[in-house]
């Protein structure tokens, strides 16, 4: 069962023809016919982003021009996580009638989403290049390790996805779950605010929380900051532990998820 | 080489009641001994198919007889690799082209261009593939210049011959159709007729079940006739034909 488990994986990331081509299609199919296409979503961002800095620098009495960069960071990679885990939910039930009609492993569908996903966040880059320039932020030696960060960053939020999206299969409140969660984890995750500014005994609410690391992974390079080996360690270990866990949990279920669908 | 061999293949399958469905309700139902979630948290399992043994080699076409509810779509989807078998062995080697629903995967605000693209990465076909065939399935849609426009401005006629043309272009080793290929008008069909049966003389093996009995005799060579998910007779369509006769006239009285 095990190797079947990786045939299926290795199965699904071997289609990327048809996963890629559906990704795209997902969104020329959502901005057809719309002036800007995809570069609304940018709109957005930017507006959120100059919004928040005007409003949270004044709050916490930073710089605006020091605290643009790390919002805007901030905002486009949580972007990037939060979509991942609400639409990842949703995975398997949405590509209900692809899976019923199309044979095809079902991994296809995970990576249909993460691929969605990052098409996304890089149109919503723009948001970063702008807000650095802005801000004086010059190109650094750390930028090169924002790559292998992304990648780092995707590889958990797929088995995330996997997992999420098996669980939701079968237990249909699951998507509203996370949804629920999602937000309640944005206010207490350093998207906005830095670790810095709780008081000493708070600082916890920060270094426990594992998106704290997710995102702080992606966002140091982009602000010219090499990441600390901690970071990629832990980053590392839940990657590997989530896809053991997501790969036990599918493997068991993915022979049922078609009906359960 | 395409071959498809299943050994006593049976599928069950749970239908989840809403109740079933619930996270809450199951954590709830474990906690207060099954009380306060009752029987709306149970699931009911249906047996699709029971026992099923059969090979197919190529130049087998095979025709799925069967009354309603009696297997034959669930078959084809074991066979397609959407659903698993619950117990017993199947054996499928080929590339498997599974044409079910005639209209599947199209786009309504893209255009018919778009639409053979979408269609056939639906269907499996590479890149190259389609490029290569898109000349020929827009000359036998007939469709002409509508092609370059959005399929929102098609006829369900037009979107049916084209939706017929691109399904009736896949190259497969294993062809499955559950009344999968459409209609169009009757000068349409006839040279439909001459489409299909290339289709089915280019693939090894091909699976069909339909209830246009003209046509199962037309293209198969042998049936398997399906009751309640057990495979009841299996040989020469025509005496499959008979046996279904038989047991649907007795049901009839």
């Amino acid at each position: 069962m095990t190797r079947d488990v990786f045939t299926d994986v290795i199965g699904g990331l071997k289609r990327a023809d048809l996963w890629a081509f559906l990704a795209w299609q997902d969104i020329r199919q959502r901005y057809r016919r719309s002036s800007l296409g995809p570069f609304w979503i940018t709109l957005a961002t930017l507006l959120t982003v100059g919004g928040m800095t005007l409003v949270y620098a004044g709050l916490f009495k930073q710089d605006m021009k020091t605290f643009l960069p790390w919002i805007a960071t901030g905002i486009v990679v949580w972007g990037l996580i939060s979509g991942c885990l609400i639409e990842g939910s949703n995975v398997f039930v949405s590509a209900s009638n692809t899976i019923k009609q199309v044979p095809a492993p079902l991994t296809v569908h995970v990576f249909r989403l993460v691929w969605n996903q990052l098409i996304y966040f890089l149109h919503n880059f723009v948001v970063i290049v702008i807000a650095l320039t802005v801000s004086g932020v010059g190109i650094s030696r750390a930028n090169l390790f924002f790559g292998p960060a992304l990648l780092l960053l995707l590889v958990n939020l797929g088995w995330a996805t996997l997992l999420l999206g098996t669980v939701s299969a079968r237990f249909r409140d699951v998507p509203l779950i996370v949804q629920s969660i999602i937000t309640a984890v944005f206010l207490m995750t350093p998207v906005m605010w830095r670790a810095e500014f709780l008081p000493p005994g708070r600082q916890w609410v920060a270094f426990l929380n594992p998106f704290t690391y997710l995102l702080d992974i992606v966002r140091r390079p982009l602000l010219g900051e090499v990441p600390p080996m901690n970071e990629w360690l832990i980053v590392g270990a839940l990657a590997v532990c989530g896809w053991g866990v997501a790969l036990a949990i599918y493997g068991r279920c993915r022979h049922r998820i078609a009906f359960w669908i | 080489m395409a071959y498809v061999e299943a050994e006593n293949l049976t599928v069950r399958y749970p239908v989840l009641t809403a109740g079933a469905r619930s996270l809450k309700n199951q954590i709830l139902s474990r906690t207060t001994g099954g009380r306060i979630a009752g029987s709306n948290a149970r699931t009911i399992e249906v047996q699709a198919l029971n026992g099923l043994s059969f090979t197919f080699r190529p130049q087998d076409r095979i025709a799925l007889i069967g009354h309603n509810g009696s297997g034959k779509s669930t078959l084809l989807r074991v066979l397609a690799r959407i659903y698993h078998p619950t117990e017993g062995r199947l054996v499928v080697n080929g590339r498997v082209a599974a044409l079910f629903d005639a209209g599947f995967g199209m786009d309504m605000e893209s255009t018919g261009y778009e639409n053979i693209l979408l269609r056939g990465k639906y269907l499996g076909l590479s890149r190259t593939e389609i490029d290569a065939q898109v000349d020929e399935i827009a000359a036998f849609s007939g469709l002409g210049d509508f092609l370059k426009m959005p399929m929102r401005t098609y006829s369900v006629g037009m979107v049916a011959r084209l939706a017929f043309a691109i399904s009736t272009s896949v190259e497969a080793d294993v062809l499955l159709i559950d009344e999968g290929l459409g209609a169009g008008d009757a000068a349409f069909m006839a040279k439909a007729k001459k489409r299909i049966q290339d289709l089915i003389d280019r693939s090894p093996i091909v699976v069909l079940a339909s209830h246009d009995r003209s046509m199962m005799t037309g293209f198969c060579n042998r049936g398997l006739v399906l009751q309640s998910g057990q495979l009841v007779f299996e040989g020469d369509v025509a005496e499959a034909y008979k046996q279904y006769d038989r047991i649907v006239g007795a049901s009839v009285g």
